[in-house]
């Protein structure tokens, strides 16, 4: 290939790479899922699993890479300043997307983004320790009310839905100003100590049940669960809205300004490939809750989340 | 657990299961013998791997890299003076004078003698007795944490080759390194001046690269000679005759144990680990006066306890489903997308999975000599690239490994960075290694420092009044430190009379 | 010769940035007291990087050490290209940052011999990239022009 070959296939590539994408032809090149977080991890599984199903919907390739930092915040603002291709897609959680904008100085907000499609979505619990003579809620309520200060309530972080779910049972019950919060660095510490008893009480999803011996004490969702029919919502034990529901949820995300016919495509390829046996099946194994929303449900469901969570991360004190 | 190997070697021998072993361990010593990517990311690239793979051996595989990654972190540090992982920083300290003075091949033999003998006896302890020791470290609360990371701040003194203050200096710029970012209490973001980026802090491993690789890199640069010689002289691993072990297998075993105590606590890891054996060894060893110079008991003392904690991390990992560290964390969430959930049940859900992954662990660490002898040899060559080549390879290998750390192109300039800060401090003596052991440490000293307060409401002295390990550790601590002084004033007393 | 040599002022540097750093903590508006300031810690540490600096000062002002003389242009460019290319490669990719890198700094460090020069500082960077980002899947950054290197 002499030179002026070499120049002009460049010459074409960069105009390909910069002309704006036609959903028909969508996608033309390999479509890249950022995770927030360090490969390994159960975000980063997940989303590793799904790639290839929505590889197949979408008739491309994709591939996952992972940019980790101040809790996700590091890749959602370097994503929030690319060009709106839609080649590049977020999986946020959560947290990443409406809690730490509000709580920490980060280049993206509310209006960064063009929400493609929800993928899981799983109410949070909060745990006590079995064995420790605490079964219900309100048994917990008492025993902090008797002796202000003894009890603690451990979090992966400041800030991070352990933390959260916390903050809401006990600021719903009126009894957070009695009760000590001790952070810990990501939840295998956390769990740790709750094992040993350093701390009492836990907030997280109900997948926590197999890691150990906890009592589940009250359930963040509209209804009880399927598995642990026993354990009361939030609402039904006095926390009022919007201290009453708390799920764990991540769906993908595009930067704001992606042509609409480009998001269009993504969510029904994102919602083919949830509903895919292969992904279900993959699913199961992992006990993930699935829960897909399309571009213009999920979009109403982030902003309601967005402003929801205000309250919450006001009553943390964060 | 031992009741069940028969049934578990069925998992293990098969085709898959040992192309997957000595494959995955000369990989894992491959990745950690190039500078700049560490055991964590070694895993982390393997993982993609694992996902077509069956249980028993998709574990097995990311269990041979870690551990050869860990082993393979020596190589270069011995070698070109760089440790692949904070784990190996321990290592340059004897191992790369003994490379100058031209003997790499056989400091490549004690190192990786005591990594297999390391790696052997912690996988021997896990088979037998991980469900009482990880039951053992749940007594290891905040405060003990606290206790120990101070009884490992005192090995800056051990470290600090020519001078204990520059050491000190050095300790604490590591330690304040370690605070910049998001608060570990309140969140609150800390010495950022406004830089979003740093909210996450100062990236460890681009650190490390950077105060030993990078600024190695300029060290060079900044030497007289042109760069067109080869580094060392290097033409494979020389095995240490058995009589030279004599007078050393005690103070192997010491390390042997305490790696393998250090790393069933959750949340401490190999490079304590290997810091705690050494300065323990140097305050020990019969040959105390020659470490820092190229005497392989600091080898012997860093590389079996790093290794021994391979074995260690994965006690809490197995038995209670709490990964010690970032790549059992990896293993546990691998574990999980095969259907295995981790947690307090594991190892009774699911016996013969626990005991192949055991017997896998020793078969691995076997497998650490051949391999490492194999790779150090098709290394070789590439020794005796000249000088300027060697230098470009480091930084290319260094921003690949530090970019893929976690993808974040802030951790890039953070390592340019720490290579210009590392050239400047070096250039007046200063050791790098107790920058490290600051580093490493400080976070989470102070979290358990402050978690600690937290649970006795404030008090200090709550620390030792109701928690006896953590008194012991304390007092432990404080003789280490009291220990030099004490030996410089009988000296100079002896001296005078 | 003058008083000051190069290890006095990195001395008297470090123990001027502690300072520094050390009266940033003091003044701000955190939350909590005790455990609960995130100023505790910091605190703690930086005021023991005083102390310590300072004895280091005094040290070196008690004994004159002239240390070796570096090799400032050589040091000088291989610390900016490896910082220009650190910064690049996130931006033009790691290919394109990575070749003229390695031909400026081979140069630097006295290889010369065009061929030798040319081949590692094009075949290193094309073999990382065709390792990571095309055997292996997992992306090196790639340059705005095309996303294959």
């Amino acid at each position: 290939m002499n030179i002026k070959t070499l120049i002009a296939s460049l010459a074409v590539l960069a105009t390909s790479a910069a002309a704006p994408a036609l959903a028909q032809d969508f996608p033309e090149r390999p479509v890249n899922l950022v995770v927030p977080f360090n490969a390994g991890g159960g975000t980063d599984l997940l989303v590793r699993g799904f790639a290839p199903y929505l590889a197949e919907a979408l008739g491309g390739d994709v591939f996952v890479s992972n940019m980790a930092g101040g809790s996700g915040t590091v890749a959602a603002g370097a994503l929030a300043g690319q060009r709106p291709t839609g080649y590049q897609l977020g999986y946020w959680s959560v947290t990443v997307s409406t809690i730490q904008p509000q709580i920490k100085d980060v280049p993206y907000g509310i209006d960064s983004w063009e929400p493609i499609c929800s993928v899981a979505a799983s109410p949070t619990m909060l745990f006590t320790n079995a064995g420790n003579g605490i079964e219900t809620i309100e048994q917990a309520k008492a025993a902090i009310e008797a002796e202000p200060g003894k009890y603690l309530f451990g979090s992966s972080g400041p800030g991070a839905m352990t933390h959260l779910t916390t903050v809401a049972a006990f600021e719903g019950l009126g009894v957070l100003d009695k009760i000590k919060h001790l952070p810990f660095q990501g939840s295998g510490p956390a769990l740790q100590a709750m094992a040993a008893g350093t701390i009492q009480f836990f907030g997280d999803t109900e997948i926590l049940m197999q890691r150990g011996d906890f009592t589940p004490l009250v359930i963040f969702s509209d209804a009880r669960s399927e598995n642990f029919p026993d354990v009361p919502t939030a609402t039904e034990v006095g926390i009022a809205a919007p201290l009453n529901e708390l799920y764990l949820w991540g769906g993908l995300f595009a930067p704001a300004g992606t042509p609409d016919d480009v998001v269009a495509k993504l969510s029904e390829a994102c919602g083919a490939a949830v509903a895919s046996e292969g992904f279900q099946s993959f699913a199961a194994d992992t006990q993930t809750v699935l829960n897909y929303r399309d571009a213009e449900a999920f979009d109403a469901f982030f902003r309601a989340q967005y402003e929801g969570n205000t309250a919450i991360i006001e009553a943390a004190g964060l | 657990m031992i009741e069940l190997l028969p049934q578990a070697a069925g998992l293990i021998f098969t085709l898959e299961g040992l192309l997957v072993l000595v494959l995955g361990t000369m990989l894992g010593i491959i990745l950690g013998a190039l500078p700049g990517i560490g055991s964590t990311v070694a895993v982390a690239m393997i993982l993609p791997f694992t996902l077509g793979m069956s249980q028993a051996p998709a574990i097995l595989l990311l269990l041979a890299v870690y551990a050869g990654s860990v082993y393979g972190g020596s190589i270069s540090a011995i070698l070109i003076n760089t440790p692949g992982t904070p784990q190996s920083a321990a290592t340059c300290l004897d191992g790369y004078p003994m490379a100058q003075r031209g003997e790499a091949g056989l400091a490549l033999g004690w190192s990786t003698i005591a990594s297999t003998i390391g790696g052997l006896t912690s996988a021997v302890v896990l088979l037998l007795a991980a469900p009482q020791l990880a039951a053992l470290a749940l007594n290891f609360g905040p405060i003990e944490t606290f206790a120990l990371i101070l009884l490992g701040l005192t090995c800056i003194v051990s470290v600090s080759e020519g001078s204990l203050i520059k050491g000190l200096v050095a300790g604490s710029i590591g330690l304040f390194l370690g605070c910049v970012g998001g608060d570990p209490i309140t969140g609150e973001a800390r010495f950022t001046f406004g830089q979003f980026q740093l909210i996450s802090g100062f990236n460890l491993l681009a650190v490390v690269i950077g105060v030993f690789a990078l600024s190695e890199v300029l060290i060079r640069a900044a030497a007289k000679e042109e760069g067109t010689q080869s580094l060392v002289s290097f033409s494979g691993i020389v095995l240490p005759p058995l009589s030279a072990w004599r007078g050393r297998i005690k103070g192997l075993m010491k390390s042997v144990a305490i790696g393998n105590g250090i790393g069933i606590l959750p949340g401490t890891g190999a490079a304590t680990a290997a810091f705690i054996s050494y300065a323990e060894a140097q305050r020990s060893s019969p040959n105390r006066a020659k470490f820092g110079k190229g005497e392989p008991d600091g080898l012997i003392a860093s590389e079996s306890a790093n290794n021994a904690v391979t074995g260690g991390a994965l006690v809490p990992t197995m038995a209670l489903g709490i990964p010690g560290d970032a790549i059992t964390a990896v293993m546990l969430a691998t574990l999980t997308l095969h259907g295995v959930t981790p947690g307090i049940r594991l190892m009774t859900d699911n016996p013969v999975l626990i005991a192949a992954i055991f017997s896998g662990f020793f078969v691995i660490n076997l497998m650490l000599l051949p391999m490492g002898m194999l790779v150090a040899k098709g290394a070789a060559p590439l020794l005796r690239l000249r000088e300027g080549y060697m230098l470009v390879l480091i930084v290319l290998l260094c921003a690949v490994g530090v970019y893929f750390v976690r993808g974040n192109p802030f951790d890039l300039l953070v390592m340019g960075g720490a290579g210009i800060l590392g050239f400047v401090l070096r250039r007046q003596g200063m050791p790098m290694p107790p920058l490290v052991i600051g580093m490493v440490l400080g976070p989470t000293l102070e979290i358990s420092l402050r978690q600690g307060l937290i649970i006795t409401d404030g008090s200090f002295a709550a620390f030792f009044t109701g928690h006896p390990i953590a008194l012991v550790l304390a007092i432990l601590a404080v003789g280490m430190l009291a220990l030099p002084l004490i030996t410089a004033l009988r000296a100079r007393r002896s001296g005078t009379a | 010769m003058s008083i000051l040599t190069e290890r006095r002022v990195t001395s008297l540097v470090l123990l001027l940035v502690g300072m520094a750093l050390l009266s940033q903590t003091f003044g701000q508006a955190y939350s909590g007291l005790g455990a609960f300031s995130p100023m505790f810690f910091p605190q703690i540490v930086l005021s023991f990087w005083v102390a310590v600096a300072a004895l280091d000062l005094v040290a070196e002002l008690r004994q004159r050490v002239v240390g070796t003389r570096p090799q400032l242009l050589r040091v000088t460019v291989i610390a900016l290209a490896s910082l220009v290319f650190l910064l690049a490669m996130t931006r033009i990719g790691f290919f394109l940052a990575a070749v003229p890198f390695s031909a400026v700094a081979l140069v630097t460090l006295g290889l010369r011999r065009p061929v030798p020069v040319a081949a590692v500082s094009l075949g290193v960077p094309a073999a990382l990239v065709a390792l990571f980002n095309h055997l292996l899947t997992l992306p090196l950054p790639t340059s705005p022009v095309a996303w294959w290197f």
